[in-house]
């Protein structure tokens, strides 16, 4: 892995080379990340996580209409070898021209309007070891998009290859009683890491209300898991399934509130007994913004959601038929302090989580954050229920330069 | 007593007329300004902004801003954040419209996702200043009623001219404002001095002093330094812009989702 840095830093000091006579701009941040996790650990070899991480972003402007955009990223993990990552984030040569564009490289697109979870969001997969629930990997892929303030917007995604979705290794907290094996993956019906997939979307705004639809074929994102027995050790295994996806959101405004919904079907992808199936998914809300509250320049944002998988207790959505309830406290001071509250309840009975998360700027440059995550009331029939002992006590600094 | 009435109706009348007249006046000269400044069809500008704490503590912020004009309805607003650097990257759209509340989009580069957010929004602060989204965002007729004009009087800072002083009240039920005092030249342009904001129990909140005007292509004034006092906070917050650029070619194609999630 330490090569991977030495690769970054050529790349950095290439590019500087390269990029004179050009308009170029390069941002880079440098994190640490630190979890605490104070009840004894529920499986074997698990331990806290030291972790730290250097990303940049490289803005190249070769000409008015192309343009180059690269955010190589790389995270060491001082216990769990396996939530060491290099990836590219972003990596890809942008032309736009009148109300068109087309991407060729690697990219990171966001799909959705809700806020505990995004179903339509297929594009990308999620890096499941970050921690940050919303990070992802880099895709590959050519999208041509183009917009007219009639039709709305046309987005077009070939995706050549799939990202495999990292996974927590043995001595990392936060996974299942075994960790997933990062070999002999399961790929089903057609699919594999060489195998292309398509996607569309299509999104129109109507005055204070925006629609969507979008449709999937190709390998799914999410992982499914396989316990297999390895000479005589029972292992997990990781799998993916080839996979057709309608989706669709909306959402309107009213005042200070948004409505928002998201729903999926699915088609082809194997459920917690490793089962294929076709099944629905939605979630739905609220967002409320009271402004400037007790007449301070405070603003708070209250988030009410209900999530439902049609799969029930057979879902490995953990947000299977919960609620979610979070409140953003924005102080507006010159530190740009905001507080975090949100916690999801399972109506099924699975299991409650809970975040507190307080940033701030302690200087012009870098922003610190505590975070405390809680899991409980978990039942053991539940995914939730091999986080019991994970509660955590999080401290993550970002140095911007 | 039947006298009495008479009398007692028409000076009703007299008032009401004069009231009316006084509106008419307000509206008038804010109409005049809003006409006058009419056919930039767009500029571009760099800010920097120095917010500064009751202790005279200073921190500095950077954007730029892109507006386009639209004749049928309000202006459109790009803003493009450059720092405090966690923040760097993000930026705002804003649709506004002259009756309907404003669009806007807010792009988060962290995530590269484009969020709606409510109009109710503008109330709020501008990246912890002591400007309001509301105080930047294009200033449409339509988005005050009930002007009055209350006198003439030389202009604040600016003794040499002399100042319509009038009257307004937002529309809009999300403003911060209860209304607002303006100071405006008797030129044909009536560049605006000073602006009182009173904040929704009617009390003094915020006093914003323009200065340094400039004008730009032989026709349309703006200020190129900004001053915003909070009388009841003790903080305020200087705001410089330069660069301004007009008619440099942009059009409806700049201004819409996907170029806000590219915007630089």
């Amino acid at each position: 892995m330490k090569i991977n840095v030495l690769f970054l830093l050529i790349l950095l000091i290439k590019f500087h080379v390269f990029a004179e006579g050009y308009e170029w701009e390069a941002n880079n941040e440098i994190g640490f990340d630190i979890r605490e996790f104070h009840k004894e650990e529920a499986y074997p070899n698990q331990k806290n996580t030291y972790s730290s991480y250097l990303k940049s972003e490289i803005y190249l402007e070769i000409s008015d209409q192309l343009n180059f955009i690269s955010e190589p990223y790389y995270r060491y993990d001082h216990n769990d070898k396996e939530r060491s990552l290099f990836n590219f984030k972003e990596n890809y040569l942008i032309y736009f021209k009148g109300n068109s564009e087309v991407k060729l490289g690697v990219a990171e697109i966001f799909w959705g309007v809700t806020e505990s979870k995004n179903l339509v969001d297929i594009i990308n997969v999620y890096d499941g070891t970050d921690g940050d629930q919303k990070a992802k990997l880099g895709q590959s892929m050519i999208s041509y998009s183009t917009y007219s303030e009639r039709a709305g917007i046309f987005d077009f995604y070939y995706l050549p290859f799939l990202s495999k979705k990292p996974q927590i290794g043995e001595s990392g907290r936060l996974r299942l009683s075994k960790p997933i094996e990062n070999y002999n993956i399961i790929y089903t019906g057609g699919a594999g890491d060489k195998v292309p997939s398509w996607a569309f979307k299509w999104e129109k705004n109507f005055g204070l209300s925006d629609f969507s639809i979008q449709a999937f074929r190709g390998n799914s994102r999410e992982n499914s898991t396989t316990p297999l027995i390895e000479g005589t050790t029972l292992k997990y295994f990781s799998g993916y399934e080839r996979i057709s996806q309608i989706g669709s959101y909306m959402q309107t405004i009213s005042g200070p509130y948004i409505f928002k919904v998201e729903a999926i079907g699915r088609n082809g992808q194997k459920n917690a007994n490793n089962i294929r199936e076709n099944y629905y998914s939605y979630t739905f809300g609220i967002e409320y913004l009271l402004n400037r509250l007790l007449e301070k320049v405070w603003d708070l944002s209250l988030f009410i959601e209900y999530s439902n998988d049609e799969r029930g207790n057979d879902s490995n959505d953990i947000l299977q038929n919960d609620i979610f309830m979070a409140g953003q406290f924005l102080f507006n001071d010159v530190n740009g302090t905001e507080l975090l509250l949100g916690s999801t309840f399972d109506l099924d009975g699975g299991g409650n989580t809970s975040n507190l998360e307080l940033s701030s700027r302690i200087t012009e440059d870098i922003r610190v954050t505590g975070t405390y995550q809680a899991y409980w009331s978990t039942n053991n029939k539940d995914p939730l229920y091999s986080f019991r002992r994970d509660n955590y006590l999080g401290i993550k600094a970002i140095k911007y330069f | 007593m039947k006298n009495f009435l008479k009398s007692i109706f028409i000076l009703f009348t007299l008032t009401e007329f004069l009231l009316a007249e006084e509106g008419d006046k307000a509206l008038k000269v804010s109409t005049d300004a809003y006409n006058y400044d009419k056919g930039f069809n767009d500029f571009t500008s760099s800010s920097t902004m120095t917010l500064r704490n009751k202790q005279g503590e200073e921190s500095v912020r950077y954007f730029r801003g892109k507006t386009l004009e639209v004749n049928d309805d309000g202006d459109k607003t790009l803003f493009i954040f450059d720092s405090p650097r966690d923040v760097k990257g993000t930026a705002t759209l804003t649709f506004t419209h002259k009756y309907d509340p404003d669009d806007t989009w807010l792009y988060l580069p962290a995530l590269k996702r484009v969020k709606r957010i409510t109009s109710d929004n503008r109330s709020g602060s501008f990246v912890g200043s002591e400007f309001a989204y509301e105080d930047l965002g294009s200033q449409e007729l339509e988005k005050y009623k009930d002007r009055k004009y209350l006198k003439k009087e030389s202009c604040p800072k600016k003794e040499d001219l002399s100042c319509h002083v009038i009257s307004r009240v937002p529309t809009e039920k999300s403003s911060g404002y209860k209304y607002q005092v303006l100071w405006l030249d008797d030129t044909i342009a009536h560049r605006i001095w000073k602006i009182d904001y009173y904040d929704r129990k009617g009390s003094l909140l915020k006093t914003l002093f323009f200065g340094d005007y400039q004008v730009y292509k032989e026709k349309h004034w703006r200020p190129s330094t900004y001053k915003m006092i909070n009388h009841q906070t003790g903080k305020s917050t200087d705001l410089l812009v330069e660069n301004i650029k007009f008619k440099v070619g942009l059009s409806p194609k700049d201004f819409n989702r996907k170029t806000l999630s590219r915007a630089r």
